[in-house]
C-alpha cells in the first residue's frame, strides 16, 4: 500500500474471520500501512484497516455491523491500549476486538486509552457505552446493530478545560433507557491554590469535578445539570478528603452512588459514604448549551456512612431482591499494601434504597470475621447475601483468589486462583442464565454456571481470550438490558 | 518567565585529555566526518590521548560540530544525522529529548562530557535537549560494544561530547533569533599557546514555546470538537557555561574541564490536558580533572597513564502546586551528587601486543525532598536518601599487525562492574543494600581488505543495573523489588568503512548490520489499583542495519546521507513500540566559495530531507504514530575573511510537525537565523 498517495486498496474476504469485505478509498497522506498478522491481529487489522487507512475525517466511520445484540462486553488492556470484545448470552465470542486503540489514527491521544472501563450497568439494547479515564475524560457510545458512532463526549465543558483537569469518569448509568439521558461520575478533581496547598476543606466555588454531571446521550453533550459532592469532602488528620464518586446503580427513578472518600495523592481516606438523589426526569428541550459550570445542584441528596469502612465506591443491586444495593469498600492502607490496615476498614453494606432514601439492612466487616477471606475487590452480588469478590494477592507473587462468599453464614468457597497478583479483573454476572464470567489476565475468561436453588456454582470450559496476544481481560460488563 | 539564576558554581578545576588524533578525513567544510581511529603509525611526542578513537574496531561515527550549515542546529538535530541513532524528541527548543541507539531503550545510552559520565546508574536517561551544541567541537556516537575507555557496559552504546579547545587564538559573538520567541546569543574567547589551550563560552537561550498544534479534544471519532491551540506553559530558559583548559608540563598534559547549567521554565505536560503553573528548574555542574603521560620504557615499548576525577552536581526542582501533571500537589526539590574517578593505562608487550587496563570507582548520591509532602507532616517526612558505590575494571588486549599484507586488529576485553546500592535515613540504612556484580565482555576485529577500506566485526554483552527506584520503589505507588537483576544484551555487528579523497571527489561511507538480543528488561507491573512493581519481564530480538555517506565533489557540492532500518520483536512477535522500521536522512549542499574578496567569502545553500515511517506506540502494535517528511532548507554566508557570518534555517517547510511521543506534538514550520562575529588576536 503506498502510504503517500491516494490509492484504493481492498481487504480479502478470505483474511478475515467475519462477512466483511470493504473497498475504500485512501484520501489521506497520512494513511497507515496495513499489516498481516495473527489471527487475532489479523482481525484487528481489518478493522483497524476502516480507520487507519480512511480520511482523516473520521465522522462517516463504520464499525462492523452486528448481526445479533452482545450481552457481553469484555475489556482487553495491557494498561497502555485496549480493544473490546463482544460475548454472547452463553459467554461465547461474537468478535475478539470490535473496536480497540488503533481504531482511530491517533492524536493527542489514540482512539482508546489503556484506561477504559464499561458502564456498571447495563444501557439501552444494541448499545455499546466506553468510559476512556484518567487524563482522556472521553464517552463515546456505539450502536453494535449498525457499526456507527452515536457520538463521543470530552467530560470537561471550556470552562473547565484550564488548568489542567482530569475529569476521570468512573461509572455512567441510565435512569431511564428509553431517555436519552445517562448520570456520569467524575472522579477527578482540580482545585485553584491555594486551597491545593492548604489542605483544608474547600468550598463549593472553584472545584472542578467531584461530582456527577448528567449527559444527553443522543446529542452527546452536557446538559447542564449536576449533583456536586463537596458536601462528602473532609478533614482527616489535616488533610483534604473528597468525595470521589465512583460507581452508580439506577433504582427506582433515583441513582444511589458510592464514595470513595480519598485525598488527592491517595495516601488519606475517610469512612465511606453511600449517597441517594432522584433527578427529575430530562428532556432534551431542557437541556441547555452543556455547561456545567453555572449549574444548580439537581435535587436534594441523602447519604449513609459506613463507619469504619473505607473506600467504599463500588456499588452493585442485588439480583433477586427489588430495591437492594450492595455497597463494597476495599478498605485502605498507607502505606500501600498493608493487609491489617486493609481488612480493618473493608467489608461489605447492604442498603435498601427506595423513594429516594436509603435504609441499612446489614454491614459485613471483614475485621469481625478473622476467618473469613476478605473479597470485598470486584464485588458484585448474586442473590441476597450472596457476593462473589476477589481477595486481592498480598504480593506481587501471591495469587488473587475469587470467591463466593455468604455474608449471613461466612461460609466461602474458592472459585479461581490466579496465576499473581493483580490478575483476576471484575467479573459479570447475568440473573436470568445465572452466567458469571471472571476476567484472568493470564488465562483468559473463567465461565460459571449459578445454580440458584443449590446457590453454588458449576464450571464450564474456561474462554481463551486475549492472553496470547498480549492484551489480557481486565474487565467484563452486562450491557444487554435484562 | 523570570530567570531566577541560580548559582551555577563553574569549577574550573578539571583536568581534560585533549586528543589530536591522526586520522582521515572527508574534508568538508560544514559538517567533517571522521572515520574513528587512531593510528600509532606517526605516533610522536604531540598530542596523542588516551582514548577512545584509538579502537577502531568499534561502530562509531564521529560529527564535527563546530562549524555547520545551519542557523541554530540542536544536538537532536546532529544525531538525527548518524546511522543508527534514534532521537525521541518531545517539543521544541529546550524540550526534553533523548537518544535510542540502534534501537535499544533510552536508558541505555551512555552519554560522556569527554569521558566523564553525564547519566549514572540511577539516572541513566539523559535529556539531550538541555545540552547545547554550542559547547562541544565533536560528537561521537559509539554503536554497541563501546572502547574500554568509555565502557560502562552500556548496552545501545556511547554518546560522547566532546567540549571544544583551545586550539586556536579568537573571541566570537554569536547571536539569534527564531520562531515562538526563540532567543540565544553568547560569547566564547579561545587561546593557544604553546603548552595547550584555553576555551571558555557562557551563554543563553530562551523560547516561548508557544507552537501551534491540533487539539483533537480526545475525540478521535469525532472532528467537529477539533481546534487549534498554541503549546501553553512551554516557555524554558537555559543559561550556560563551560571552561576547558589543558596545558602541559615537563610531567606531563593536564586538562581541566568545568560545566554550568541552569535552565528554568514551565512544564507543558501532555498536549491533551496542558498545564498552566507546573515548573521545572534545573542546575548542572560538572567538573573534571586528568592527567596525561606519555613515554617510551624503551624503544619498543611505548606507555600512557592517565588519571581522571570527576564532580557532577545537580539540583532538580519540580512544582506542581495544582496537582496537575501527577497525583496531587508536589514541590519536589531533589539533590544528586557523584563523585567518580578513573585511573587507566596502556602499554605495549610486543610489538603487536598492547594491553590496556581501566579501573573507575564511583559514588553517588541522592537527596529527594517534596517540600509540600514535609510541611503537612506525615510523620516520616522526609524521603530517604539513596547511595550507590560502584567501581569498574576493565582489562583490553589490542593485537595488532598485517594479515596477508592487510592491516588487521583483533581488540578482545573485559569488563566487571560492582554495584552497591542502598537507602539512608538519619545517617542510618534504612534498607537492605542491594550488591550487584555485572560482567562483560567484548570483542572486536578488523581488516582493512583495500586503501580505504575497512572490514570490522565486533560482538559485546551488555548491561544496565537496576535503579535505585526500581530496587526500593518509592514508598508510594511504586514498589520496590530487590529481587531485580540487571537488564542483560548480546549484540553482533558487521559492516564496512570506506574512505577515499580523489582528485575531485571525496567519499566516505559505513555500512553494518547488526543484532541485539535483550533479556530481564525491566518493566513495571500493576500489583493493585494503586502500586506497580518492576519486573524482569521482557525479552526482545532487534535487527538492523545502518549506513552512512558523505560525498564531496569538487569544492562546491557536498551530500550527506543515512539511513537505519529496524526490525525489532518481543516475545509475542509484536514489533517494540517507539522504533520507526526506517528512519532517513539526505542533504545536499552547495556552495559557491569566493565571491567578492575579502568581503564575501562563501556562500551555502542546502535542502535537508528527514523521513521518519510509521511506527507503532504501544506494545500490542495496535496504535501507529504515521510516517513522516521533514523538508528543511537554509543559507549561510561568510564575510570579511570569514570573520563573520549569518545564517538563515527553514525547519519543516511543509508544516509536516508530527511526534515521537503520543500527547507531545513538535513544532511545524519555524525559522531561525544567526549572525556571529569573530576577531582574531
Amino acid at each position: 500500500m503506498n502510504e503517500n498517495s491516494t490509492s484504493e486498496y481492498t481487504m480479502n474476504v478470505s483474511e478475515l474471520p467475519g462477512p466483511v469485505a470493504v473497498r475504500r478509498s485512501l484520501a489521506s497522506p497520512h494513511a497507515a500501512p496495513c499489516h498481516r498478522r495473527t489471527l487475532l491481529r489479523a482481525h484487528i487489522v481489518g478493522i483497524a484497516s476502516l480507520f487507519a487507512c480512511t480520511p482523516s475525517d473520521p465522522t462517516d466511520r463504520a464499525l462492523r455491523p452486528l448481526s445479533e445484540d452482545p450481552t457481553f462486553a469484555v475489556v482487553l488492556s495491557d494498561r497502555t491500549s485496549t480493544a473490546i470484545a463482544l460475548l454472547d448470552v452463553d459467554g461465547e465470542v461474537i468478535d475478539s476486538a470490535w473496536i480497540h486503540s488503533g481504531s482511530a489514527l491517533p492524536g493527542l491521544n489514540a482512539a482508546l486509552s489503556g484506561d477504559v472501563v464499561l458502564p456498571s450497568s447495563p444501557g439501552p439494547k444494541g448499545q455499546l457505552t466506553l468510559l476512556d479515564r484518567y487524563r482522556s475524560d472521553v464517552i463515546t457510545r456505539f450502536d453494535l446493530r449498525s457499526g456507527t458512532l452515536i457520538g463521543q463526549l470530552r467530560l470537561r465543558t471550556p470552562e473547565e478545560s484550564e488548568p489542567s483537569f482530569s475529569s476521570n469518569p468512573q461509572d455512567l448509568v441510565f435512569v431511564d433507557p428509553r431517555a436519552p439521558s445517562a448520570w456520569v461520575t467524575r472522579f477527578g478533581i482540580a482545585l485553584a491554590p491555594p486551597d491545593a496547598n492548604a489542605g483544608v476543606n474547600t468550598g463549593r466555588s472553584g472545584e472542578l469535578g467531584n461530582d456527577i454531571v448528567e449527559v444527553d446521550t443522543e446529542r452527546m453533550v452536557l446538559t447542564g445539570r449536576r449533583r456536586t459532592l463537596s458536601a462528602f469532602n473532609t478533614l482527616v488528620d489535616t488533610r483534604a478528603v473528597y468525595a470521589r464518586p465512583s460507581a452508580l446503580v439506577a433504582q427506582e427513578g433515583a441513582i444511589v452512588v458510592g464514595l470513595s472518600r480519598l485525598s488527592l495523592a491517595f495516601d488519606t481516606a475517610a469512612d465511606g459514604v453511600i449517597a441517594i438523589f432522584s433527578p427529575t426526569p430530562y428532556t432534551s428541550s431542557s437541556g441547555d448549551t452543556g455547561s456545567t459550570s453555572n449549574a444548580e445542584d439537581v435535587a436534594p441528596i441523602s447519604a449513609r456512612p459506613l463507619e469504619g469502612l473505607a473506600n467504599c465506591g463500588q456499588v452493585t443491586r442485588v439480583p433477586g431482591t427489588r430495591n437492594e444495593v450492595l455497597v463494597s469498600c476495599v478498605g485502605f492502607s498507607h502505606p500501600f499494601g498493608d493487609a491489617v490496615q486493609v481488612r480493618a476498614t473493608s467489608g461489605f453494606g447492604i442498603f435498601m434504597a427506595a423513594n429516594g432514601t436509603l435504609t441499612a439492612m446489614s454491614t459485613w466487616r471483614a475485621a469481625d470475621h478473622a476467618n473469613a477471606p476478605n473479597p470485598t475487590a470486584s464485588a458484585i452480588a448474586i442473590a441476597p447475601n450472596l457476593v462473589v469478590g476477589i481477595e486481592p494477592g498480598q504480593s506481587p507473587a501471591t495469587p488473587d483468589t475469587l470467591y463466593v462468599i455468604d455474608l449471613s453464614s461466612d461460609e466461602a468457597h474458592a472459585l479461581v486462583h490466579s496465576m499473581h497478583a493483580y490478575e483476576l479483573g471484575t467479573p459479570a454476572f447475568d440473573p436470568a442464565t445465572g452466567l458469571l464470567l471472571v476476567p484472568d489476565a493470564s488465562r483468559g475468561i473463567h465461565r460459571f454456571r449459578f445454580n440458584e436453588g443449590q446457590r453454588a456454582f458449576t464450571e464450564l470450559p474456561r474462554l481463551d481470550l486475549g492472553v496470547r496476544d498480549g492484551l489480557p481481560p481486565r474487565e467484563v460488563r452486562r450491557i444487554a438490558p435484562e | 518567565m523570570e530567570i531566577g539564576l541560580a548559582s551555577v558554581a563553574l569549577i574550573a578545576l578539571a583536568n581534560y585529555g585533549v586528543f589530536a588524533e591522526t586520522s582521515s578525513t572527508t574534508a568538508r567544510r560544514d559538517v567533517e566526518v571522521v572515520v574513528v581511529y587512531g593510528s600509532r603509525e606517526g605516533d610522536t611526542d604531540a598530542d596523542v590521548d588516551l582514548d577512545a578513537n584509538l579502537d577502531r574496531t568499534a561502530s562509531a561515527t564521529r560529527v564535527d560540530v563546530e562549524v555547520r550549515s545551519d542557523a541554530h542546529a540542536s544536538l537532536s538535530d546532529i544525531l538525527s544525522e548518524v546511522p543508527g541513532v534514534g532521537v525521541r524528541r518531545t517539543g521544541g527548543m529546550g524540550a526534553a529529548a533523548n537518544v535510542m541507539l540502534r534501537g535499544a531503550d533510552a536508558n541505555h545510552t551512555s552519554v560522556l562530557l569527554g569521558d566523564l559520565p553525564l547519566g549514572s546508574a540511577d539516572a541513566p536517561t539523559i535529556d539531550i535537549g538541555q545540552l547545547p551544541l554550542t559547547l562541544f567541537g565533536q560528537v561521537e556516537v559509539y554503536r554497541g560494544g563501546a572502547p574500554v575507555w568509555l565502557s560502562e557496559g552500556s548496552i545501545g552504546g556511547v554518546l560522547r561530547l566532546i567540549p571544544r579547545q583551545g586550539d586556536a587564538s579568537v573571541i566570537t559573538a554569536e547571536i539569534g533569533a527564531g520562531s515562538f520567541g526563540s532567543t540565544w546569543g553568547s560569547v566564547e574567547t579561545r587561546i593557544a599557546h604553546d603548552t595547550g589551550g584555553s576555551f571558555i563560552r557562557a551563554g543563553v537561550e530562551r523560547s516561548r514555546g508557544d507552537y501551534p498544534y491540533r487539539d483533537d479534544g480526545g475525540t478521535r471519532f469525532v472532528a467537529s470538537d477539533d481546534l487549534t491551540r498554541r503549546r501553553a506553559n512551554a516557555e524554558v530558559t537555559t543559561v550556560y557555561g563551560m571552561a576547558h583548559v589543558r596545558f602541559k608540563t615537563r610531567a606531563g598534559q593536564w586538562s581541566f574541564l568545568a560545566l554550568g547549567s541552569h535552565r528554568e521554565g514551565g512544564e507543558p505536560g501532555p498536549a491533551a490536558l496542558p498545564t498552566e503553573g507546573a515548573e521545572r528548574k534545573r542546575s548542572t555542574a560538572v567538573s573534571g580533572v586528568a592527567f596525561t603521560r606519555r613515554g617510551r620504557l624503551d624503544e619498543d615499548h611505548r606507555y600512557r597513564v592517565q588519571a581522571r576525577a570527576g564532580v557532577t552536581y545537580s539540583a532538580n526542582q519540580f512544582t506542581d502546586a495544582k496537582g496537575e501533571l501527577g497525583l496531587g500537589p508536589i514541590d519536589a526539590h531533589d539533590r544528586d551528587v557523584s563523585v567518580q574517578g578513573r585511573v587507566a593505562a596502556t602499554a605495549d608487550a610486543t610489538r603487536w601486543l598492547e594491553g590496556t587496563i581501566v579501573l573507575a570507582p564511583r559514588h553517588d548520591l541522592r537527596m529527594p525532598f517534596d517540600r509540600l509532602a514535609y510541611e503537612r507532616g506525615r510523620g516520616d517526612e522526609r524521603e530517604p536518601a539513596s547511595m550507590r558505590t560502584s567501581i569498574s575494571a576493565s582489562l583490553e588486549t589490542r593485537l595488532h599487525g598485517a594479515l596477508a599484507g592487510r592491516r588487521a586488529e583483533l581488540r578482545p576485553s573485559v569488563q566487571a562492574m560492582w554495584s552497591s546500592a542502598s537507602l539512608y535515613g538519619n545517617g542510618a540504612p534504612l534498607s537492605p543494600r542491594s550488591d550487584m556484580l555485572a560482567p562483560t565482555v567484548r570483542i572486536g576485529a578488523l581488516v582493512e581488505l583495500s586503501r580505504g577500506l575497512t572490514l570490522m566485526a565486533s560482538a559485546a554483552t551488555g548491561h544496565r543495573v537496576p535503579t535505585i527506584l526500581e530496587l526500593f520503589g518509592n514508598r508510594s505507588q511504586l514498589v520496590g523489588n530487590l529481587d531485580l537483576l540487571p537488564e542483560r544484551s548480546r549484540t553482533a555487528d558487521l559492516g564496512l568503512d570506506f574512505a577515499r579523497a580523489f582528485e575531485v571527489v571525496s567519499l566516505y561511507g559505513e555500512a553494518r548490520i547488526f543484532g541485539l538480543l535483550l533479556d530481564d528488561l525491566i518493566r513495571y507491573r500493576r500489583t493493585s489499583k494503586f502500586t506497580a512493581v518492576p519486573e524482569n519481564i521482557l525479552h526482545a530480538r532487534i535487527l538492523g542495519f545502518e549506513a552512512g555517506a558523505r560525498v564531496q565533489i569538487g569544492d562546491h557540492l557536498n551530500m550527506r546521507a543515512n539511513a537505519t532500518a529496524l526490525s525489532t520483536q518481543d516475545e509475542l512477535g509484536h514489533a517494540l513500540p517507539l522504533r520507526p522500521s526506517l528512519v532517513a536522512s539526505f542533504e545536499p549542499s552547495l556552495r559557491s566559495g569566493e565571491i567578492v574578496e575579502g568581503t564575501f567569502d562563501d556562500l551555502l545553500g542546502f535542502i535537508s530531507i528527514e523521513h521518519t515511517s510509521s511506527n507503532f506506540i504501544d506494545p500490542a502494535n495496535l496504535v501507529e504514530i504515521p510516517p513522516r517528511t521533514w523538508v528543511g532548507a537554509g543559507v549561510r554566508a561568510e564575510l570579511f575573511d570569514a570573520r563573520a557570518s549569518a545564517a538563515l534555517t527553514l525547519h519543516d517547510v511543509f508544516d509536516t510537525r508530527g511526534f515521537d511521543v503520543l500527547g507531545f506534538p513538535l513544532p511545524g514550520r519555524r525559522m531561525d537565523a544567526t549572525i556571529s562575529y569573530t576577531e582574531t588576536f
